[in-house]
C-alpha cells in the first residue's frame, strides 16, 4: 500500500515508556503486599520497594544501553552478534521459555482471581480459554497493534489504580506504618527480591528500543516506563499496610483487593470499588501476557525464519495447558517465584554480562 | 465487450449522413432522441444537431443554438464576410453560437456519452468532429436543511442529489485556486460522475494517491450512493465501525477539507464521504465548534459517556445481576430482587427481548410516514414498556435501562457509529451473559485489540488516542478555545501543518 | 439475601446456632400489612461453614452473603469461644465483605433479631443503622467491621465491640463488649454510661464529635450540658529509670449547650472558665476511674497504648509484647484533661443584667 512507507509507524518515546510501564503492571499490584510483607515483616515495606524500583531502573538503563549499541536489532539478534551463533541460539530459547513462563504465570493468576472473585462456578479452563483467544487475536497483528493497545489503555488504566487506591485513604492508620526502621535497615534490603521481581517486564525494552523512531531516547522511556510502576505499587503498599497492618497482610490471600473491597463511601453508588480495580487488573494482565506472548513468538520466528503467526498459533496449547500445571494456587504462587528468579538472570545478569562483554569486544565503536 | 471498444474506436467523418447513421445505430432507438437537419444560413452549410429531449433546456437549444444558426447571417452581416473568406468552420461556429460551454471531440463513444448527460453534439458538413454544446439541463431538489444532521447554530444548507451543484456549493465557500477536484465516471452500465475533492497546499499528495488508486480499482455496474463506494473503498469490510465518514453537511465537509482530508462526491446522492476518518471524529458535531469551547467541551465529553452507556449499560445490568449480586449496593439489591420477582426469565432473555423491541420500534418509525412513524414511538415505547412491566414480562429497571440507553445512542452524531455501537452493544450483552463481568472485560479487550489494529486511508482509527502528538488532544475530549489550536491534526500527515499564527 | 446473622451457643458442646436474617423479596419493598418483609431461618452445625450449608434444608433461597449487614454474636459463644475460629469462614468466603459490622448481644443473639421493631422495618438493617450513630451519641464504641476485627485478633491487640440488649420493643445499643487480644475471648462490659467516658480516650479518626458532659453546677445543683465537637487525645510515653509510664493528655472543645441555673452569664469570660473549670474536673475523674476498670478489673488495652508505645519505644515494646494485657495493668497512667468552651448557642443568660 502506498501509504504504509509514508505512516510507517517507528514507536514514540511516550509509546515505549507505557509499553513498559504496561507490562510491567500485572499480577504484582495483588501479591505484591504480602510477598513484601512476608520477605521484609517491618511497615518499612515501601523503603525496599523504593530501592527495588532505583535498582531495576538502573538494570533498564543497562537493558536500553546495550540495545542502543545494535541499532534496529532486537535482543534475538544481537544476543548472538555478541556471543556467538551457538551461545546465541541457546540464549535465544532460553529467553523464549522464560516468556513463556511469564505469561503461563500471568494467566494463571489471571485466572485465579478471576475464579475467587468474580465466577465462581465457572471452570477456569474456560475463562482462561477466552482470554487466549482474544490475546491471540491481538498478537497476531503483530508488535504494532500491541503497543498501540498499550498506550491506549495505560492512561485508563493508571488513573482507575490511583483513584482506587487513593480512596483507601479513609481505611488508612498512618500508626500502621511506623516507627520507621523499627528492626534496622536489614529486613528492608532482606526483602529487595520480593520488592525488585513486581517490576518483571521492563527487560520487553531489550526489544521495544530496536523499533524506536528515536533510539536514543531508550533509557529516558524505560526510566518513565518503570516510575509510573514505581508510583503505583508506592501508593498501593503504604495504603495496603497503612490499612491492614503488616501482620494481617501476611495472612491475606490477595491483600490489595481485600483493601479495596473495604472501602464503603456512604451514600455513594458504588460501594464495590474491587468491580472497578479487577475490570483494570484483568486488563493489565492482557497487557502483560500479550507482550511476553509474543516475545516468545518472535524468538521462535528470528531463530528458525519461520513465519511468526505458526508461533503463535503453535504456542496457544503450550501456554494454555502449561498454566494448569500447577494443581492449587500454593503451587501457582509457586511458580511466580520461580519466574522471578529467572527475572533476576534475564532481565538483570544476562543484559549486562552481555553489555560488558559487547564493551570489551567493539568498545572502540561509536554508539550510534 | 469485443463489439464495445470496437464502437469506442470509430471515429467521425466528414458525412453529415454516416454520423448520424452512426449515432442513432447506438442511440437511435429511443424516442427521446431528437434529431435535427437544417440549413445554417449563418455557416452557410448543411448542419445537424442531436440531443435527448428531456436533458437539455429546450430554450436554450431554440433561442441559442437554431435560431442562432439559421439567422447568424441576419443579424451578423460582416461574420457573414468573414465566412466567406474561409475561416475555419469551428471557429465561425464558436462566434455563431452564444452559449459558454463548447467543446470538440472526435469519436463516437465520447460524444454518445456526453449526448447521455445533457449535451448537444453539433454536426457540420465536412467537419470530421462532434461540437458538444452545454445545454444540459434538469429538475434538481432544492437546497434544504439536511435530515439526519440538523444543528441548531449553524448553517442550514446541505447537499443535494445534483453533483454540479454540490460542487458548487463548495466552490462558492472556498475561493482558493488550490481547490482540486479529480473527476471520475464509476459505474460500467450508468457512467455516473465521482468528484474527488481536496485543497492541494494542505491535503498529503500520498493520501490523494490512496484514495485515486482505490477509486480507480472499481469496477461495478452501478454505485446508487455513496455507500457503494464507501464499502468498496474502505480498509476493513469486517469491521463493524465505519472507516469513511459521510455527511450531508457543508460546512462539516469545507472542515474536513481544510483539516488535509479528501471528500468524495457522487452524483446522485447528498450523502458526501470524508476520507480518512478517526473515531474521536465522529463523535464531533460542526456546533462544537460554533458555541463557545466551555459548551462544546462539554458536550462533547457528555457524548463520550454517552458512548460508554450505550456500549456498557444494558451488560453490565445483566453482568450484575446475573453474576455479581453483590456489587450492586444492598439497597438497589434488594428493589431490583423484588422487581424481578415474578419476571419468568433470565436477564439476558429480559434484555434482549427489551432491546429487539426497541430496534423494531426504531426500524418501523424510519419506514413510516412522519405521522404515523411518532404515533408507532409512542404507542410501542409507552404501551408495550408500561403493560410488559405490568404483565410481569420485564422488569421496570431493565425498561429504564433499555430506553437510556436508546435515546443516548441516539445523541451520537454519527448514524453509522451508533448502529456500530448498538451491534457492539449485543456482543457485549452476550458477552457478559456467559462471563459476567470477566466476559465484558474480554470483550472490551477484544474491542480494543480490534480498534488499534483498524486504520481508515493508513491512519490510525483511534486517532488521537495512539501514536500521536500532545497536540492533538486538544481536540479530542475536550474542545479548547480556537485560538489554542493552531495546527491541523498531526495525525493526518497534512503537507502544511500551521492553520493559524 | 442474607442481611443479619447471629450466633448462638447450641445445647451441645461446641454446636452453633445461627440465625440467618432473609430479606423477603417478594414481598420486600411492598408495605403491605400482615406480611413480614423479612424471615428467619435457624439451623445448628458444628461449624460456621457446615452451619450455613445446612439452611439450604430448609429453604429453596440458598443464602446469598454479599449483602450481609450485621454479625449478631451471642453473649454465650463470644465468651467462651475463640472468636477468630468463629470469624475465620467470614473472612475466608468470598461473598462476605469486610465492613459488615459485628455486634455483641446480652443474652441470645438470636433475640436480637426476632425482636419486633415499631417501624417494622428490618431488625438487622435497623441495627445496622444504628451502629453509624457514633456522631451522635458517645455512648457506644465506634463501630468494628469484620475487617478491623480480624486485623486485631491477628496482632493481638484488645478492643471494644458495640453491644446491643433486646427491649420489650426494639433493640438498645448498650455500651461495649471488651475482647481480649491474647484470648479473643469476651472478658467484661462497659456500661453506656463507662462508655461515654472511654471514648474520649480512644483515638478515633471518625466520630470525633458528639457526645455530651453533664455535670451540676457546685453553687445552684443544676445541670450544665456541654457538647462535644472535637477531641484530641494524646499519649505520651516517659520512662524514667526504667519505669514506664503514660499521660494521657485529653483535650476536648465544644459548646455549652444547655444550663438550668438561673444565675447563669456565659455572656462573662469567667463564668465560661468556671463552668470548663467544672467539666474538665470531671472528665478527669470520670476517664480515670474507667482506665482504672480497665486496668485493674478487666486488664485489657483498649485504648491504643501499645501502638503509642510501639512507636515510641520500639525495644522495650518488644520486650514486652507478648503478655502486653497484663504488663498494660501494671503501668502508671496519668489522666490530663481539658475541656475548652468554644461558644454557648443563641442564648446566654436567662435573666437580663440590671
Amino acid at each position: 500500500m502506498v501509504l504504509e512507507n509514508h505512516f510507517s509507524e517507528k514507536f514514540t518515546t511516550a509509546q515505549v515508556a507505557s509499553g513498559v510501564a504496561s507490562t510491567i503492571f500485572g499480577a504484582g499490584i495483588v501479591t505484591l503486599p504480602r510477598s513484601a510483607g512476608e520477605a521484609i515483616g517491618t511497615p518499612d515495606v515501601w523503603m525496599s520497594l523504593l530501592f527495588g524500583g532505583t535498582i531495576c531502573i538502573a538494570l533498564g538503563i543497562v537493558c536500553a544501553k546495550l540495545c542502543q549499541r545494535y541499532p534496529g536489532l532486537t535482543f534475538y539478534d544481537y544476543s548472538s552478534q555478541v556471543t556467538g551463533k551457538l551461545i546465541g541460539s541457546v540464549l535465544t530459547i532460553c529467553f523464549v521459555i522464560y516468556c513463556l513462563l511469564v505469561a503461563t504465570y500471568e494467566l494463571r493468576m489471571n485466572a485465579e482471581v478471576v475464579r475467587h472473585y468474580l465466577l465462581q462456578r465457572t471452570p477456569i479452563e474456560f475463562t482462561t480459554f477466552c482470554f487466549m483467544l482474544i490475546s491471540v487475536y491481538l498478537v497476531l497483528g503483530g508488535l504494532n497493534p500491541i503497543v498501540r493497545l498499550l498506550e491506549l489503555l495505560l492512561p485508563v488504566t493508571t488513573i482507575v489504580l490511583f483513584v482506587v487506591m487513593l480512596l483507601g485513604y479513609r481505611n488508612f492508620e498512618l500508626e500502621n506504618l511506623r516507627p520507621l526502621l523499627s528492626e534496622g535497615i536489614s529486613p528492608v534490603l532482606k526483602g529487595l527480591h520480593s520488592t525488585a521481581t513486581p517490576f518483571i517486564g521492563f527487560e520487553t525494552i531489550l526489544f521495544f528500543t530496536a523499533f524506536m523512531r528515536t533510539s536514543r531516547d531508550a533509557s529516558k522511556a524505560v526510566v518513565v516506563g518503570i516510575a509510573i510502576p514505581i508510583m503505583i505499587y508506592l501508593c498501593t503498599l503504604l495504603i495496603v499496610i497503612g490499612t491492614l497492618s503488616v501482620q494481617a497482610v501476611k495472612t491475606l490471600t490477595w491483600p490489595t483487593i481485600e483493601v479495596i473491597r473495604s472501602i464503603e463511601f456512604p451514600g455513594a453508588f458504588f460501594t464495590n470499588f474491587e468491580i472497578l480495580f479487577i475490570t483494570v487488573w484483568v486488563i493489565e494482565m492482557f497487557t502483560t501476557f500479550v507482550v511476553f506472548y509474543f516475545l516468545a513468538s518472535l524468538g521462535m520466528n528470528q531463530l528458525f525464519r519461520t513465519p511468526i503467526k505458526y508461533f503463535h498459533y503453535g504456542f496457544f496449547p503450550v501456554v494454555y495447558f502449561l498454566s494448569f500445571y500447577p494443581s492449587n494456587l500454593d503451587e501457582a504462587f509457586q511458580l511466580g517465584d520461580i519466574v522471578g528468579y529467572l527475572a533476576m538472570v534475564f532481565a538483570g545478569a544476562i543484559p549486562l554480562i552481555l553489555l560488558i562483554i559487547s564493551y570489551l569486544k567493539d568498545g572502540s565503536r561509536v554508539e550510534k | 465487450m469485443s463489439k464495445q471498444s470496437q464502437l469506442s474506436e470509430q471515429s467521425f467523418t466528414g458525412n453529415l449522413l454516416s454520423n448520424r447513421d452512426m449515432i442513432m445505430n447506438r442511440i437511435g432507438h429511443n424516442s427521446d432522441v431528437v434529431v435535427r437537419d437544417f440549413y445554417s444560413d449563418a455557416m452557410g452549410t448543411q448542419v445537424m444537431i442531436i440531443y435527448i429531449h428531456c436533458l437539455v433546456d429546450k430554450g436554450t437549444i431554440n433561442n441559442q443554438v437554431i435560431r442562432a444558426l439559421q439567422q447568424g447571417q441576419a443579424h451578423t452581416p460582416h461574420q457573414s464576410a468573414a465566412a466567406d473568406q474561409g475561416t475555419n468552420p469551428k471557429e465561425r461556429l464558436q462566434q455563431i453560437i452564444q452559449l459558454g460551454r463548447m467543446n470538440a471531440v472526435r469519436t463516437l463513444a465520447e460524444c454518445i456519452d456526453e449526448i447521455l448527460s445533457g449535451q448537444t453534439a453539433l454536426f457540420t458538413e465536412g467537419m470530421e468532429e462532434a461540437i458538444l454544446l452545454g445545454t444540459c439541463s434538469w429538475k434538481t431538489r432544492s437546497i434544504e436543511e439536511p435530515v439526519t444532521e440538523s444543528v441548531v447554530r449553524g448553517p442550514r444548507e446541505g447537499f443535494v442529489e445534483d453533483l454540479e451543484t454540490n460542487v458548487s456549493l463548495l466552490r462558492r465557500r472556498i475561493r482558493n485556486p488550490d481547490f482540486s477536484m479529480i473527476n471520475y465516471h464509476i459505474g460500467r452500465q450508468t457512467r455516473r460522475n465521482l468528484v474527488i475533492v481536496y485543497l492541494s497546499n494542505i491535503t498529503n499528495p500520498l493520501l490523494v494517491k490512496e484514495v485515486q488508486r482505490r477509486i480507480e480499482l472499481i469496477d461495478i455496474d452501478d454505485a446508487p450512493e455513496s455507500g457503494f463506494i464507501e464499502q468498496l473503498i474502505e480498509d476493513n469490510p469486517w469491521s463493524p465501525f465505519p472507516q469513511i465518514q459521510n455527511t450531508e453537511r457543508i460546512d462539516k465537509v469545507i472542515a474536513s477539507l481544510l483539516e488535509g482530508r479528501v471528500a468524495i462526491l457522487l452524483d446522485g446522492t447528498p450523502f458526501v464521504l470524508l476520507a480518512p476518518v478517526t473515531f474521536p471524529m465522529l463523535l464531533q458535531a460542526p456546533e462544537d465548534y460554533y458555541d463557545r469551547w466551555f459548551v462544546g467541551s462539554l458536550i462533547r465529553m457528555l457524548r463520550y459517556l454517552l458512548v460508554i452507556a450505550g456500549l456498557f449499560l444494558p451488560s453490565l445490568y445483566i453482568a450484575l445481576v446475573s453474576y455479581h449480586q453483590g456489587l450492586i449496593p444492598s439497597k438497589l439489591a434488594i428493589s431490583i430482587t423484588s422487581s424481578r420477582e415474578g419476571v419468568p426469565f433470565p436477564t439476558i432473555i429480559e434484555a434482549l427481548l427489551m432491546e429487539i423491541t426497541i430496534e423494531v420500534l426504531r426500524e418501523a418509525g424510519i419506514r413510516l410516514p412522519k405521522p404515523i412513524g411518532q404515533a408507532v414511538g409512542i404507542v410501542g415505547g409507552l404501551v408495550i414498556g408500561q403493560s410488559a412491566v405490568q404483565a410481569g414480562i420485564v422488569s421496570p429497571i431493565m425498561v429504564i435501562i433499555v430506553s437510556f440507553t436508546a435515546i443516548s445512542s441516539f445523541a451520537i452524531p454519527s448514524y453509522s457509529v451508533a448502529i456500530a455501537i448498538r451491534i457492539l452493544r449485543f456482543t457485549m450483552m452476550v458477552a457478559a451473559s456467559v462471563l459476567g463481568l470477566y466476559g465484558m472485560v474480554l470483550a472490551l479487550l477484544l474491542i480494543c485489540s480490534h480498534v488499534v489494529k483498524l486504520k481508515s486511508f493508513g491512519v490510525n482509527y483511534m486517532g488521537a488516542f495512539v501514536h500521536s502528538k500532545s497536540s492533538d488532544w486538544k481536540d479530542t475530549f475536550l474542545r479548547l478555545p480556537i485560538f489554542m489550536m493552531k495546527r491541523r491534526p498531526h495525525f493526518l500527515r497534512a503537507k502544511n501543518q500551521k492553520r493559524q499564527s | 439475601m442474607v442481611v443479619g446473622l447471629a450466633i448462638d451457643k447450641g445445647k451441645k458442646k461446641g454446636e452453633i446456632i445461627l440465625t440467618n436474617q432473609f430479606v423477603n423479596t417478594i414481598e420486600g419493598t411492598k408495605e403491605e400489612p400482615g406480611v413480614s418483609n423479612y424471615y428467619n431461618i435457624k439451623t445448628t452445625g458444628g461449624a460456621m461453614m457446615e452451619t450455613v450449608k445446612n439452611v439450604s434444608n430448609l429453604t429453596d433461597n440458598s443464602p446469598y452473603y454479599t449483602h450481609l449487614k450485621v454479625i449478631v454474636i451471642g453473649e454465650e459463644v463470644a465468651a467462651t469461644t475463640n472468636l477468630m475460629e468463629i470469624t475465620n469462614w467470614f473472612l475466608r468466603h468470598h461473598e462476605l465483605r469486610r465492613t459488615i459490622q459485628i455486634i455483641i448481644a446480652k443474652g441470645k443473639a438470636e433475640k436480637i433479631l426476632t425482636s419486633k421493631l415499631e417501624k417494622r422495618t428490618i431488625p438487622a438493617v435497623e441495627l445496622w443503622g444504628m451502629t453509624q450513630n457514633i456522631r451522635e451519641t458517645k455512648k457506644m464504641p465506634r463501630f468494628v467491621t469484620l475487617g478491623e476485627m480480624g486485623i486485631k485478633m491477628t496482632d493481638e491487640m484488645s478492643f471494644l465491640v458495640q453491644s446491643v440488649v433486646p427491649l420489650q420493643q426494639g433493640l438498645k445499643m448498650a455500651g461495649a463488649a471488651v475482647i481480649s487480644g491474647k484470648e479473643r475471648k469476651l472478658i467484661g462490659w462497659l456500661t453506656d454510661e463507662e462508655m461515654n467516658w472511654a471514648n474520649f480516650l480512644v483515638n478515633q479518626r471518625k466520630g470525633k464529635e458528639g457526645g455530651v458532659i453533664k455535670v451540676l453546677d457546685e453553687k445552684t445543683k443544676k445541670p450544665i450540658v456541654y457538647n462535644n465537637q472535637n477531641i484530641k487525645r494524646k499519649i505520651v510515653v516517659s520512662r524514667k529509670n526504667g519505669d514506664l509510664s503514660f499521660l494521657v493528655k485529653v483535650y476536648t472543645e465544644g459548646y455549652l449547650l444547655e444550663d438550668w441555673s438561673l444565675t447563669e452569664n456565659s455572656f462573662e469570660n469567667n463564668y465560661i472558665r468556671t463552668v470548663e473549670k467544672q467539666l474538665t474536673a470531671e472528665l478527669k475523674k470520670q476517664t480515670t476511674s474507667v482506665l482504672n476498670k480497665m486496668q485493674k478489673k478487666l486488664k485489657a488495652d483498649v485504648f491504643g497504648f501499645r501502638t503509642q508505645l510501639r512507636i515510641d519505644d520500639y525495644p522495650t515494646w518488644k520486650k514486652l509484647k507478648t503478655n502486653w494485657d497484663t504488663e498494660f495493668s501494671k503501668i502508671p497512667i496519668e489522666v490530663q484533661a481539658e475541656v475548652k468552651i468554644l461558644e454557648f448557642g443563641g442564648k446566654g443568660n436567662k435573666l437580663p443584667k440590671r
